[in-house]
């Protein structure tokens, strides 16, 4: 029994972690648990959270996307220029340039047979290269009332935005877990070559992954752009990072198979207490990046300690499963 | 991925793989053990709450007796001047026995909007505000406006359009500085048709347009024969000025000088033209009175400087926020001067950063 629960709490790890954080907020600051202080927690984990998803769905997938920054700060750039059409034109151009960004890496990636790493990496410094000379490396602001309430919109105590972010996980959630699309990205992320020899049209998925993590990245950029009312050349410098460290705190592996929706949840809003309490008690800011780190490694030291069975439990299916595709008639 | 040639191999294969995976799931039992993550769950706890010892205690939105708590948010803290003027700033607020709360905007303007967000829900009477990037502050100044807290801008100016929204501006005067700096150069030219090269701020701050637009307003008018022959952002960085450096002498056989924005940058930018063995025909410029310029300025290996406090930088928003908590008037604009540095100078000036 208790060892079920310390099993469930290590699944779950972010429970756990956020009940200690929250405890010490509470105890050390009496505005922790007032409304206004959740709604922002809230909003600002739910800005980065679209691209979260995104990013756990294609960790899942067995990729990941080190450019999302880049396409942050770029389509932040396109929302604010298309701000005067209205605000859903905005977004949905700047979720159109995430999207073709994707499509950049994803040929990259599943056509040209680029590592992940070094293919996002590229295109992170080319995108805010693009991003540098559109947008002549100043700012842009907009005054727009209806783009600035794409970010600031409430519905009852409720920031739209967040509602937006709760429904795109729900989505996500079932399509991981309940169709086969969410399946056959969880095989391919388990073993590309096992997929394949099932008969999935690989390169189709990896692209659609990293459409998914531009396509996030983008909408993210024009909620940034909405909430700062204005474009930043400086913006999303260590986004990916951030965003990647908040899901594999979660639970979500790096290398590809393992992870669930709601890991990647907890593991955002783990990290958006840590950063929104430090600032609320008064963690002086050396502290806190030295915090992150340790929290960060304690986290992946545990995983890479307990993990190694799950790895090994794949590749003895893969093995098997082989073993069956070349010996069909074979006696077991 | 290795596949198995014959039977026996494959065979050979599982039972390994088995063997690994009956002795890695011993292995995470004993690790998921209770006990063990309990303690795993009480160290972090504990490291916690020791690294958060290390900020300053908080002692929430309520004030104890006329004891003020003010929000700092700085631009960045990655670097050497900003750090003395967080030093500064911290002295300040301890001699005037306000709760300063630090925060670090890490250059980025979202970054900030959620700390303003964090301050206006903690209550803070106060914010000082160094701006990451001018154009996004609106929003961020239109809350804190809403919540009625007053605002002393500091480091980056805000726009003109934003000005109503904050109560005071502490500024430096980024044009008078270049201007300064300009006119000197006009002096150590003699009249003669200087070629310079400028190695800028972050291009597009506002820092980095005023100290260009300050020094190419002094050229044009006490020296036009005075070119910029070259112009490259360097982002205050001292790597970066150093690589611009080293571009702008191979590409000018006959640069006479390298007006920098920053001394931090100029010391690059010097490093590059020693390196070059051009030290005697090309002179230095800087902006600030960083402690090891001015070293390199009582020894006459650099030209120039303007010294702009990072002490006074750091103290004159706290006092301006002081006077402002405490209901005086204060002025829209307060101005601190940077005098000239040069040889004759440089040993007077104190070492801040």
């Amino acid at each position: 029994m208790i060892g079920r629960i310390a099993n469930q709490a290590f699944r779950h790890r972010s429970v756990p972690i956020l009940i200690v954080l929250v405890a010490y907020f509470w105890f050390s600051s009496d505005v922790f648990f007032s409304q206004r202080n959740i709604t922002n927690l809230m909003l600002q984990a739910s800005l980065l959270g679209v691209m979260a998803l995104a990013m756990a769905v294609a960790l899942v997938g067995g990729q990941f996307d080190l450019s999302i920054g880049s396409i942050l700060a770029l389509s932040s750039f396109v929302a604010v220029d298309l701000a005067d059409r209205g605000p859903l034109v905005a977004l949905a151009g700047a979720t159109a340039t995430g999207a073709l960004c994707g499509v950049l890496n994803g040929v990259l990636v599943s056509i040209a047979r680029v590592n992940a790493f070094i293919a996002t990496l590229a295109t992170m410094f080319a995108i805010r290269g693009v991003m540098l000379s559109y947008s002549g490396e100043t700012a842009r602001s907009t005054s727009d009332l209806q783009f600035l309430r794409l970010a600031s919109a409430k519905w009852g105590p409720l920031p739209v935005p967040v509602l937006v972010f709760g429904v795109l996980a729900v989505i996500a959630h079932l399509v991981l877990t309940r169709t086969q699309v969410g399946l056959t990205i969880r095989s391919i992320g388990g073993s590309v070559d096992f997929a394949r020899l099932n008969g999935v049209r690989i390169v189709r998925y990896q692209i659609s992954l990293f459409v998914l993590t531009g396509a996030g990245a983008g909408f993210s950029g024009a909620l940034l752009a909405s909430r700062l009312g204005a474009a930043t050349p400086t913006a999303g410098t260590d986004t990916a990072l951030v965003v990647i460290a908040a899901v594999i705190l979660g639970g979500v592996s790096l290398y590809g198979g393992v992870g669930t929706i709601s890991q990647a949840v907890g593991g955002l809003v783990v990290l958006q207490t840590l950063s929104t309490g430090m600032d609320l008690v008064g963690v002086s800011p050396y502290y806190k990046t030295i915090i992150y780190g340790c929290i960060l490694i304690a986290v992946v030291t545990v995983d890479a300690l307990v993990r190694p069975d799950q790895f090994a439990k794949i590749k003895l299916a893969r093995a098997r499963a082989l073993g069956r595709q070349l010996a069909p008639a074979r006696q077991r | 991925m290795t596949i198995p040639h014959s039977y026996q191999q494959e065979a050979r294969e599982e039972q390994r793989l088995e063997k690994k995976v009956r002795a890695t799931s011993n292995r995470a039992k004993r690790i998921k053990r209770p006990l063990s993550l309990l303690v795993l769950m009480t160290a972090a706890a504990v490291s916690l709450t020791a690294c958060g010892g290390g900020g300053e205690k908080s002692s929430s939105g309520a004030k104890k007796g006329g004891e003020f708590t003010i929000g700092v948010m700085m631009n960045t803290a990655d670097n050497p001047y900003i750090q003395s003027m967080i030093k500064s700033n911290r002295a300040e607020c301890a001699k005037l026995k306000f709760n300063c709360i630090e925060l670090d905007g890490q250059g980025d303007a979202a970054t900030q909007a959620n700390q303003v967000d964090t301050m206006i829900s903690r209550g803070v009477d106060g914010i000082l505000f160094f701006p990451a990037d001018v154009n996004a502050v609106t929003p961020m100044l239109t809350k804190l406006k809403a919540a009625e807290i007053p605002v002393v801008s500091y480091g980056n100016r805000v726009l003109e359009g934003d000005l109503p929204l904050i109560t005071a501006a502490v500024d430096e005067n980024s044009h008078q500085q270049g201007f300064t700096i300009g006119d000197q150069v006009c002096k150590d030219a003699h009249g003669a048709a200087w070629k310079v090269g400028m190695i800028g701020g972050v291009s597009g701050g506002y820092t980095a347009t005023q100290r260009a637009a300050g020094f190419e307003e002094a050229l044009t008018k006490n020296c036009p024969s005075v070119k910029v022959v070259a112009s490259q952002p360097a982002d205050f960085d001292r790597a970066k000025a150093l690589s611009a450096a080293e571009d702008m002498l191979q590409a000018h056989a006959d640069l006479n000088a390298i007006y920098s924005h920053d001394d931090n940058m100029a010391i690059g930018a010097r490093d590059a033209v020693k390196a070059a063995g051009r030290a005697s025909r090309v002179s230095i410029y800087g902006i600030g009175g960083m402690g090891e310029y001015l070293d390199l300025l009582a020894q006459g290996k650099v030209r120039a400087t303007v010294f702009q406090s990072p002490v006074k930088f750091g103290t004159t928003p706290v006092e301006t926020m002081a006077k402002i908590l405490r209901g005086e008037k204060v002025e829209k604009f307060v101005f601190f001067d940077s005098p000239l540095v040069t040889k004759e100078n440089a040993a007077t000036i104190p070492r801040e950063w």
